[in-house]
């Protein structure tokens, strides 16, 4: 394995654990599948569908994330948005992720 | 439209039943307005190029599929070393019991190596039993989320000392294994003396002489000693205080008896017409070099041996 694939896998590695967070932070308001996928990318998360749809069904399994079908534009959409427990374990892993953060700064600076 | 149509009824033909409608119309819906977007951009329709495009990038419908599957493996990292030390186990307990009840045909077969095969193939047989049966119970645990803490029960007291340096390999130890028995199974045939028959079209016979029936038992008692040692180390997997004492004690015998074959008078004998004796002197001298020298091999390695064996109990 080149030393280029070791990269990519590392960063995928760090990336899954990340991308959850980001998934609970931007349904704080309701989206669609399309809709959740196009905000993250523009906030500079990007998220393939394959790996994006998979997951929200995912957390809405585990009571994280509740779901509806609307029809909207004359098409029928599921929209997505944090449940009670959501939001209670978004705060939680946002709290982690500030520790995190800071402890990794002080150990990469 | 008709390629992500074909697109979406591939991915859910990979789909169980319950999620095949939500996901197809999810995903679908997803898709449309992609196509609407770069068609709001380009200001004009896609071609199928950029429609091809569009779904390449979201992959194989097999792996989109897979990504909504629960279970995506046989059996779980977590399970994984329970697995693979049972399977071990198994296989080890199913070889020796084959192995075991197919010794009263090695004795009484005809070939020892058409017995040696039939063993081997009975091996592969019942180990690949072994295998699917072992990874069919592991992959139900996984299933139904066995509980981890059950089978990891352990306690720090429990743990065995373990050396490296007493390790060994079971392919080494199955290797000593099939040697002795095979060996066993030839010197008993050989009890059926002369056992080297005539060259060519020659019709002199060379037996051994009748002075190695003072070690025939003596050779047996060893050699069946020496299987049970090479079984305890492939069960194991290593050495132990008595699998070592037993191999230097075996090992020390092996060594009075060579220095008993090393008084034999000769160890060939030629039976046929005198008149050809003579012709086969050269033969029957070269044979005995060869049996004097794999007798002194044989006592090298067990000199080794019992050094080896004793470096290690001191070392444990």
């Amino acid at each position: 394995m080149s030393d280029s694939e070791h990269y990519q896998k590392l960063k995928l590695e760090l990336r899954r654990g990340v991308l959850i967070l980001a998934v609970l932070a931007e349904l704080r308001e309701e989206h669609y599948g399309y809709s959740l996928r196009k905000n993250l990318s523009a906030k500079g998360m990007e998220i393939d569908e394959g790996t994006l749809y998979p997951l929200v069904r995912r957390l809405e399994k585990q009571g994280l994330l509740v779901s509806e079908w609307r029809e909207e534009s004359n098409r029928k959409k599921r929209f997505y948005h944090l449940s009670e427990m959501g939001k209670a374990t978004l705060k939680q892993l946002t709290e982690d992720w500030r520790h995190v953060e800071s402890t990794l700064d002080a150990i990469l600076s | 439209m008709q390629m992500i149509n074909n697109y979406l009824n591939g991915l859910e033909s990979y789909l169980p039943d319950e999620m095949k409608q939500e996901v197809r119309d999810e995903l679908e819906e997803s898709l449309l307005c992609q196509v609407e977007d770069k068609q709001g951009v380009l200001g004009r329709e896609l071609n199928v190029e950029e429609v091809e495009a569009l779904l390449k990038q979201l992959g194989h419908p097999m792996r989109v599929a897979s990504a909504y599957l629960p279970k995506q493996q046989l059996i779980g990292p977590e399970l994984f070393p329970a697995y693979k030390k049972a399977l071990e186990i198994a296989l080890v307990a199913a070889f020796f019991f084959v192995v075991l009840f197919s010794l009263p045909g090695i004795f009484s077969g005809d070939s020892i190596v058409g017995s040696a095969i039939g063993i081997f193939a009975k091996m592969i047989d019942t180990g690949l039993y072994v295998f699917a049966i072992v990874s069919i119970v592991f992959y139900l645990m996984d299933y139904y989320d066995a509980n981890l803490d059950e089978i990891y029960a352990w306690s720090p007291k429990d743990l065995n000392a373990y050396s490296s340096r007493l390790g060994l390999s079971r392919l080494e130890a199955g290797f000593e294994l099939v040697f002795y028995i095979l060996f066993i199974a030839w010197w008993n045939n050989i009890l059926s003396w002369p056992a080297l028959t005539s060259f060519g079209s020659e019709t002199a016979t060379l037996s051994l002489s009748a002075e190695w029936t003072s070690v025939f038992w003596s050779i047996n008692i060893i050699a069946g000693l020496s299987v049970a040692v090479r079984i305890h180390k492939f069960v194991l997997a290593s050495w132990s205080r008595f699998s070592l004492t037993t191999d230097i004690v075996l090992s020390l015998a092996t060594l009075v008896v060579i220095s008993q074959i090393f008084q034999f008078s000769e160890y060939i004998n030629y039976i046929g017409p005198a008149a050809e004796a003579t012709n086969w002197a050269p033969v029957v001298e070269h044979i005995d070099k060869v049996i004097y020298s794999i007798m002194t091999i044989v006592a090298g390695v067990c000199l080794w041996e019992i050094v080896s064996h004793s470096r290690k109990i001191t070392y444990k």
